[in-house]
């Protein structure tokens, strides 16, 4: 049966980790290290591989969610948990130092994938940083010719998980 | 002298099994009904299918609706059984037709000759001159008053807390809700209209002190303005707005913090990569037209459409690439395998 799988890529510390555990019936399998670099100023603990989650759909069949390392250097492993996937939510981190910037790492990284599928963008913990806006993240799409959904997030919040990939899901079918 | 029957999301099979029975039963049982796709007095809907249960939600209150299914889940007062039978049909047309007036031939005539010429299958058609929403008469009104007098007021309505509205921080304040997921009462509120509401203008330092005293939370006055929208309109298009204008999104309402369903979710996919008129989005999206008119008018009443007159030749307008559904019906069965685990079907 054919892989059916959906990845979380974004800044270190946006919550893929918890965004997928929201998602998942088992526990999420995770290669988290402590964090030696200046990643350890942000976060205790990182991801260095992968998360891994699972869903059982109606039928039986599994969809499986990725979420990659964040950190530039283990960029070889997003080409690698991209191969096939149906979409790709990307959390960015609204308190860290470039939120913009760290967007448009992943929005460059991944636009041939996103161009011929979709994405959704979730930006997280806006309530410690609320600048740059919503307003702002659009303009920057705009930018970059992108038509695509932003939503301000709490991804310990199941709610606002499912939402974003009910969003994801409404793209791939509708958004043509 | 006949009496009018449209079908609503049957399966194509069941549809055609309708118009031959009808022709059948007409003859055999000396009752009159004629297919009519666009004025009919009666509906069928197979509320079985997504699109058909949307209809039924939508317009169960204001259409005579018969409920198509394997089990009358809905409780509805006309039901037909799946698989579709002669003698279930003709019975239930009988009965229908005891309550219902005749209409006369060329009347049919002329709506079958409306149904050629309308697009996409749209059920509904509406006067516009005569059904469109003011917000002025509605909590949005208020709302949008309130934010251009630049006046703090308080505003009370039957049975709910005091909602306090903070136009200089476009903010009101009212007790904690979960906007995303409003109850029925909660409902009633944003449905209200403005002579329910009890509006008491107050200095800003009122309004604080008071917000502070009762430990009131903070919500976007937009959001409040959004669910008035969607929830008072009922189907009928916002004043100063046409069915035919060409419409895109600017960019997705953040549902993270509004009243939704999962139609908008779709509605907001098409409509910001796409512009059409509103029966082509109903069309696209096999959405009710009154559902894609709430929602239309919520966006613009939020300032999020993108807005002109007739077929777009702006660049910044993709009109031009509307198609047909290219995805398989492989992958649109496993999508919505996934909104049905989520419980957002």
């Amino acid at each position: 049966m054919k892989e059916i799988k959906l990845v979380f890529t974004g800044s270190m510390g946006a919550g893929k980790t918890t965004a997928i555990s929201a998602l998942s019936e088992i526990p999420v399998i995770n290669t988290d290290v402590r964090a030696t670099d200046e990643a350890a100023l942000r976060k205790e603990r990182t991801t260095v591989a992968m998360d891994y989650g699972e869903m059982t759909l109606s039928d039986g069949q599994k969809l499986r969610l990725y979420g990659t390392p964040g950190q530039e250097r283990f960029s070889y492993m997003w080409k690698i948990l991209m191969e096939g996937a149906l979409g790709l939510i990307i959390l960015v981190d609204n308190a860290g130092e470039h939120p913009l910037q760290d967007l448009d790492l992943y929005l460059t990284h991944f636009r041939q994938y996103i161009d011929s599928t979709s994405a959704v963008i979730g930006v997280t913990r806006m309530d410690m940083a609320e600048q740059p806006g919503l307003d702002e993240y659009y303009d920057y799409l705009a930018q970059k010719e992108l038509q695509l959904p932003i939503f301000s997030v709490d991804v310990r919040d199941r709610d606002n998980v499912v939402m974003m990939l009910e969003a994801l899901v409404a793209m791939l079918e509708f958004a043509y | 002298m006949h009496n009018t029957l449209s079908t609503y999301a049957l399966e194509k099979r069941d549809k055609l099994f309708i118009s031959s029975m009808l022709e059948l039963t007409n003859k055999k049982f000396g009752i009159n009904w004629a297919l009519d796709e666009t004025n009919a007095q009666v509906t069928l809907v197979d509320v079985d299918q997504p699109t058909g249960a949307n209809f039924w939600e939508a317009y169960q209150s204001e259409k005579k609706l018969i409920a198509f299914a394997n089990t009358n889940h809905l409780r509805a007062s006309w039901f037909l059984e799946k698989p579709l039978r002669v003698q279930p049909f003709t019975e239930l047309l009988k009965k229908l037709s005891e309550t219902l007036p005749l209409v006369a031939t060329e009347e049919v005539g002329r709506a079958e000759k409306t149904t050629a010429q309308t697009r996409g299958g749209v059920q509904r058609t509406l006067n516009e001159s005569a059904q469109h929403y003011d917000p002025v008469h509605y909590l949005s009104g208020v709302l949008q008053t309130a934010l251009l007098a630049q006046q703090a007021q308080v505003v009370s309505f039957s049975g709910f807390d005091p909602l306090y509205l903070v136009p200089q921080e476009k903010r009101c304040y009212t007790v904690t809700m979960n906007l995303t997921r409003l109850t029925p009462a909660q409902k009633t509120l944003f449905s209200a209209r403005a002579e329910q509401l009890l509006q008491r203008p107050v200095t800003l330092e009122q309004a604080r002190s008071a917000i502070a005293e009762q430990e009131l939370k903070p919500y976007d006055i937009y959001a409040f303005i959004w669910g008035s929208a969607l929830l008072s309109a009922d189907g009928r298009l916002l004043t100063g707005h046409s069915m035919q204008s060409f419409v895109r999104l600017k960019q997705w309402p953040n549902f993270t913090h509004l009243p939704r369903e999962p139609a908008h979710m779709k509605l907001a996919a098409f409509m910001l990569k796409n512009a059409a008129n509103i029966p082509r989005i109903a069309s696209a999206t096999q959405l009710p037209l009154a559902t894609v008119i709430d929602f239309f008018n919520a966006c613009a009443l939020s300032n999020l459409l993108l807005t002109q007159k007739a077929q777009s030749t702006s660049p910044t307008m993709n009109t031009t690439q509307l198609v047909d559904k290219p995805i398989s019906s492989e992958k649109r069965g496993l999508l919505g395998n996934i909104l049905r685990r989520l419980g957002r079907t």
